[in-house]
């Protein structure tokens, strides 16, 4: 016999009551975000507090650090969400098919002036050099996590994580673009080592979430490997900070348009996404607490897409469109 | 329905049934489908608990010091379940490396200011990767920028 214990309060469903699909529905609304979620690096930063006290936390984490580190909160993100098994023809393929758009959108990004982002994340000098130097150990790589909940995650490294149901909710080529270029903003912005630098630093340290994070930790810090899956039980609670979101969504419609795709497909994919909470009910628990909402975010991205000094072009025609379409449906089945 | 609190425990009824889901039952007898995402098999000590500080083990100081492939390696060595989850993202990135020529810094980003260093002690095939990202740019009608 197994026993498991709650790692939040939440309601649960009876058998006999409801459906499966009405309990989907209810986790769905409580996480239901597409926004990347690696809030948890900050977790790890609890471990190793202490080692900053005693100077013994680099503040400069070079990209293969950064890699290693993703590659270890993937490995916990895959192990609360079934990774989709690319030794699998059709799932490969797809898989392919995402990592082909990561790295394209990835590549297209280079061209972003990361000092005309706005003013969503303050950084100082330090940071802000930080930022114009950052890069990948590897390549951006995209996997599909086989889960109907509407969710991506975004590691240091360059890992993207998908489930089934975010993909679901995208009509075509264009919104998936949107949701990988909203990711590869936090990639690329550096938001998750931010978060671990700031915490080492003792920047959150007083945050509740922080304390709360520190305090779930405890008991786990003997093994690196229970660290990892220890913050990853809160990796999936906790998003990005607002201005993150917003900051994230910036560069993603910036990214999507240097690519050669119409920014306005990450209002859309916005809209998608806003009228799917609806249906679902109110969203609750801490990651709507930490999250803008969709209409605060699509009304941000209008106003950067109509704003001439941002230098957002959306393309006035699109031969490309039936070619999309037909390797979108060829991929996808729809 | 049953309103659950952090920590509550839960008899584990059906885990294979759906990968998002598993049936579990209440202490008072509950019978219903909850997240698997939002269990854990560990107690976890709320602010305020005896022995919820962060200990001194000597991970924290491996984590401290910055992954690297080295200390993975003896992560993995250590603990069969890390050593597991790992061969899923290992899958990805050789999937990754297969089919799209994958490596270190193959993807050529147009920034003046990124300080590219290649690790040596991985295939690095930059041509393949920018034919393939480019190809999808161009197949695509998107491209608008040349590698």
């Amino acid at each position: 016999m197994k026993y498991l214990r709650m790692l939040e309060a939440a309601i649960l469903c009876a058998v006999f009551t409801l459906s499966l699909g009405a309990c989907g529905i209810l986790a769905a609304a409580a996480r239901g975000d597409i926004s990347g979620v690696v809030q948890g690096i900050a977790e790890l930063s609890a471990a190793v507090i202490e080692e900053v006290g005693k100077g013994n936390v680099p503040k400069e984490f070079t990209p293969e650090n950064e890699y290693f580190i993703g590659r270890g909160v993937s490995a916990a993100i895959v192990d609360k969400y079934p990774a989709a098994d690319v030794s699998q023809t059709t799932t490969e393929k797809q898989v392919i098919y995402l990592n082909q758009m990561g790295c394209y959108i990835y590549a297209a990004s280079g061209e972003i002036d990361k000092l005309k982002l706005g003013n969503h994340v303050s950084r100082d000098d330090e940071e802000m050099d930080r930022l114009k130097r950052f890069t990948l150990h590897k390549d951006v790589h995209v996997g599909i996590l086989e889960t109907d909940e509407v969710m991506a995650y975004s590691t240091p490294g360059g890992f993207i994580w998908i489930s089934r149901g975010s993909i679901a909710l995208c009509e075509n080529e264009d919104q998936l673009a949107a949701i990988i270029a909203h990711e590869l903003g936090h990639v690329v912005m550096n938001h998750g080592m931010d978060a671990y630098r700031k915490a080492t630093e003792g920047k959150i340290t007083d945050s509740p979430v922080f304390k709360k994070v520190t305090s779930d930790l405890g008991p786990v810090v003997g093994n690196f490997a229970q660290l990892v899956g220890g913050f990853a039980d809160n990796l999936v609670l906790n998003g990005y900070g607002k201005d993150q979101e917003f900051e994230a969504d910036n560069f993603g419609a910036r990214a999507l348009a240097t690519a050669g795709y119409d920014p306005k497909s990450l209002v859309s994919m916005l809209k998608r996404l806003e009228a799917y909470e609806k249906a679902q009910g109110e969203k609750e628990g801490n990651f709507a607490k930490n999250h803008p909402e969709p209409e605060d975010r699509i009304e941000e991205i209008n106003k950067i897409i109509k704003d001439p000094k941002s230098g957002i072009k959306t393309p006035t025609s699109d031969p490309g469109k039936v070619a999309r379409e037909k390797r979108f449906k060829e991929v996808w089945g729809r | 329905m049953a309103k659950l609190n952090v920590n509550d425990k839960l008899e584990v009824l059906d885990e294979t049934s759906n990968k998002s889901y598993i049936k579990v039952r209440t202490a008072g007898g509950v019978e219903g489908w909850i997240m698997r995402g939002a269990t854990s098999e560990k107690y976890i000590p709320q602010v305020g608990e005896k022995g919820n500080t962060v200990s001194e083990g000597g991970s924290s100081s491996a984590a401290a010091k910055g992954l690297n492939s080295q200390i993975e390696a003896d992560l993995k060595k250590n603990d069969p379940k890390y050593a597991e989850r790992m061969k899923t993202i290992d899958a990805l990135e050789i999937s990754f490396n297969q089919n799209l020529g994958g490596g270190n810094k193959v993807v050529a980003r147009k920034d003046p200011n990124t300080n590219y260093t290649a690790d040596e002690n991985v295939p690095v095939d930059p041509a393949k990767i920018r034919e393939m990202f480019t190809k999808f740019g161009v197949d695509g009608g998107v491209l608008k920028i040349v590698p």
